[in-house]
């Protein structure tokens, strides 16, 4: 158990740095941050970078970089 | 919650898991994590290096294809230049992920928790009321948050391993000459 905890410390450290984040929008606007409309318009802007963040990670894991990615997308 | 979730969600989320099966399950995907951690000893385990930078490349246009066929979907029209400058958002996403610039190492899960966090920093920056150029300023703000702790990371570990093998140097002398280098007889 210990070994998996540090063997996944970044993984970790994100999800808990996500989860701060997401409390402190949810203390600073707790009337809108949280409304369905809100998150399915979330939702609707995540699969565009997501998609390209996708084709971006497998060309750095390779050790290179290719910042013509918008540009072949479009 | 019918009609709430986005097909285009769907069609990413396929793309998520295709990803993560190539790089996990296959020779290919971890011949391209080889490439990343070190040329020379990929070249000299044997792997194809001509071959994996191909596939690399191309499987970058692949789904960048995907990516456009959603942005389109999402403007409903074909504008050439309309997402030009987003590539900081796209790089910080995958630094704030844990991938490495140099290469080698990354997950797709810290990516796509890299991507959230993003998401949600930008939607609630926005919903707080300010002003949507300081969008940008938060954006460089993570990123070099993220690169600046990586690094510490990577510098902390690489001073733990060298004093690991000072360790392991000095127990594989001689009894008799043990303490010598640090003055301190231990026998």
């Amino acid at each position: 158990m210990r070994r998996f905890l540090y063997s996944h410390r970044d993984l970790i450290a994100l999800t808990s740095v996500l989860i701060g984040v997401a409390a402190i929008m949810l203390l600073l606007n707790p009337e809108r941050f949280l409304t369905l409309n809100n998150l399915r318009s979330m939702a609707f802007q995540l699969p565009e970078v997501g998609i390209l963040t996708l084709a971006m990670m497998v060309t750095m894991l390779h050790g290179g970089i290719n910042l013509a990615v918008l540009g072949t997308a479009i | 919650l019918p009609g709430t979730f986005p097909v285009l969600g769907l069609l990413r989320i396929g793309l998520v898991i295709l990803t993560a099966w190539l790089l996990k399950y296959t020779v290919l995907g971890r011949s391209i994590y080889a490439l990343g951690g070190s040329q020379v000893a990929a070249v000299r385990v044997g792997f194809n290096i001509f071959a994996t930078r191909l596939f690399v490349y191309a499987f970058m246009g692949f789904i960048s294809g995907f990516a456009s066929v959603v942005h389109t979907a999402l403007v409903q029209s074909a504008i050439p230049n309309s997402i030009v400058g987003r590539e900081l958002d796209i790089i910080a996403a995958v630094v704030v992920g844990g991938a490495s610039i140099t290469g080698g190492s990354g997950s797709i899960l810290g990516t796509c928790l890299g991507v959230a966090l993003l998401a949600m920093l930008g939607n609630g920056l926005t919903l707080i009321g300010m002003s949507s150029y300081w969008n940008n300023v938060m954006v460089g703000l993570v990123l070099l948050v993220g690169v600046t702790m990586s690094a510490v990371q990577r510098n902390l570990q690489a001073k733990r391993r060298v004093t690991n093998l000072d360790g392991a140097a000095m127990m594989a002398r001689p009894a008799h000459q043990r303490g010598t280098s640090s003055g301190m007889p231990l026998a």
